[in-house]
């Protein structure tokens, strides 16, 4: 392989990293998102804490 | 009249102290737009003579297979030449180098002071002035003794510099020693957050706040533009070199796909120096550049409000949590509803931004998670994470401590009560001192396996606050700039 071709190579594969980014900001928006829904809506039931 | 307005600066104290929380949570944020804005499109096929200068100081430890990674990069041999630096080491570096420069001949050099511990900067000043005299030379690599490169990452780094804009171009340093320990592991974590997150969010603000000082890439024409040497007045030259770079009009990149090791503190005591320096160095930078904070007129992304609030939530950092500290305390006998109200946001934030940093680290790089995982959870400290936990159950803190009750005042409290709230409302402050107890008991003999068990108590976040307060007061009182040079013994290893 030429330093042509392993340029782009390896830019092909540091550009996928950085692609699949927007990707686990949004899985970790999900779990984000989750964890407020079990929050308000399923802890407030299993833990009544009588408040 | 005066309660009120007391009340309202002690509320103010609260939301300060929430500021780290939120900036940390902006950067983070920005993270997803680099699959979109990165500077990778403007790179090329590009590989400039580079000329690699390693400071080195009684570093033989280290330097044979620093000598060695640098050799294995798969980068033209013709094109780049290594110059060892030697601060005039009283070690076996002089032998070695000969037994290198034999080896590779062309390609390595020895540059020896003979009057040395002046520190590293002007080390790098005397390699610069000679390897800068002849013309071979179209950029200048600038790295630690210790730094070990992975073998495509000078040919990654160099790809940014085919853009004429770029000045300088830094990789990502990860922690390389093996075998790891708790300390190690807080490190790896805190790199991943503070560099391959953080540098590609400044990535996207258009501003740097730091090459790594161990590993920078400049352009020939950039290092001539910055006074052809490198800052000698302050303790923190690296960061130097990269405002100047940008003040001169380059840009200042950080490639997160550039990996390289490095072998860091594996004590309390060795962070604490290393850290110091940085921290004063900063101070010092804050200072020197007083005219830039705040000013676009000055810099357009330096002088921007998100870099001075980025830059300023670190520095500030422990102002805030003690001032979070006075108000919440306060608060809790000027009005005690409104402190428990209060406490109770501040933490939830606390939540949100803890499990969103947190797990965007791990999937950020996943291969130094799975060894900084457990560091990286208990980052915070056990008790910041009790009462992340306790925050997130609602009404369990309601239930545990207040036994429900609705108190309009803290007179009607258990005194039990009392001293948990009063303490937890303190903890912000109380956990830098707890850290600087860990560092303290470091060095008593028969104390000194507690250090670890109070350093997870007390968090590794509030030992960077307390190393941050200490470097205030050494600039207060004019401390004496000492070069504290970490200690290397030659334990990294490249992982990949």
């Amino acid at each position: 392989m030429n330093d042509q071709e392993t340029y782009l190579k390896e830019l092909n594969e540091d550009m996928q990293v950085e692609k699949k980014l927007w990707k686990k900001e949004i899985l970790v928006f999900s779990v984000l998102t989750a964890l407020v829904v079990v929050r308000e809506v399923y802890l407030n039931e299993w833990f009544n804490f009588g408040v | 009249m005066m309660t009120s307005a007391l009340n309202i600066v002690m509320v103010c104290f609260v939301f300060l102290g929430c500021i780290p929380l939120i900036v940390s949570l902006y950067q983070f944020l920005l993270i997803g737009l680099h699959s979109f804005k990165n500077h990778y499109r403007l790179t090329g096929c590009h590989f400039p003579r580079v000329s690699i200068l390693v400071p080195a100081w009684n570093e033989v430890n280290v330097l044979d297979s620093t000598i060695e990674s640098l050799m294995d990069m798969s980068y033209p041999k013709g094109r780049m030449r290594i110059y060892i630096i030697d601060d005039a080491s009283t070690d076996a570096t002089p032998e070695l180098m000969q037994e290198k420069m034999k080896k590779y001949a062309g390609n390595v050099f020895h540059i020896r002071r003979h009057k040395g511990g002046e520190g590293k900067a002007h080390t790098l000043n005397h390699g610069i002035n000679e390897v800068l005299s002849e013309p071979w030379s179209e950029a200048f690599l600038i790295m630690d003794a210790d730094v070990l490169f992975e073998k495509n990452a000078l040919r990654k780094m160099a790809r940014h510099l085919k853009d004429p804009e770029v000045g300088a171009v830094t990789a990502y340093i990860k922690e390389g020693s093996r075998p790891g320990i708790l300390m190690t592991s807080f490190i790896d974590f805190e790199y991943i957050t503070a560099q391959a997150a953080s540098r590609r969010a400044q990535n996207i603000l258009a501003f740097m706040a730091c090459l790594a000082g161990g590993a920078q890439l400049h352009t020939r024409e950039n290092l001539l533009a910055i006074g052809g040497r490198i800052d000698t007045s302050s303790l923190a030259e690296d960061t130097f070199t990269t405002f100047k770079t940008q003040l001169n009009g380059r840009k200042a990149i950080f490639d997160g796909n550039a990996i390289v090791w490095a072998e860091e503190p594996d004590n309390i005591d060795g962070l604490w120096k290393q850290r110091l320096r940085w921290a004063r160095g900063n101070l010092q930078i804050t200072k020197q550049y007083s005219h830039l904070w705040l000013n676009s007129k000055m810099h357009a992304h330096l002088g921007s409000v998100s870099f001075s609030f980025i830059w300023f939530s670190i520095l500030l950092m422990p102002i805030f949590m003690i001032l979070a500290s006075i108000g919440l305390a306060s608060l809790f006998f000027l009005d005690f509803p409104l402190s428990w109200q209060l406490f109770k946001m501040f933490w939830i934030l606390n939540v949100v931004v803890y499990v969103f940093v947190t797990l965007f680290s791990f999937l950020i790089d996943p291969v130094s998670a799975r060894q900084s995982w457990v560091a990286g959870i208990v980052f915070p400290g056990l008790i910041s994470l009790c009462i992340i936990v306790l925050s997130y159950i609602p009404g369990l803190l309601e239930f545990l401590i207040l036994e429900n009750k609705k108190h309009q005042t803290w007179k009607t409290l258990e005194l039990t009560s009392m001293m948990i709230i009063l303490f937890m409302y303190l903890w912000l402050s109380l956990s830098m001192l707890a850290a600087y107890g860990a560092k303290v008991i470091e060095k008593i003999r028969f104390l000194k396996w507690l250090s670890k068990p109070m350093l997870l108590i007390s968090g590794y976040g509030p030992l960077l606050c307390a190393i941050t307060f200490n470097s205030y007061i050494s600039e207060l009182r004019g401390k004496e700039m000492k070069w504290d040079k970490t200690e290397k013994t030659g334990k990294v290893q490249i992982k990949s």
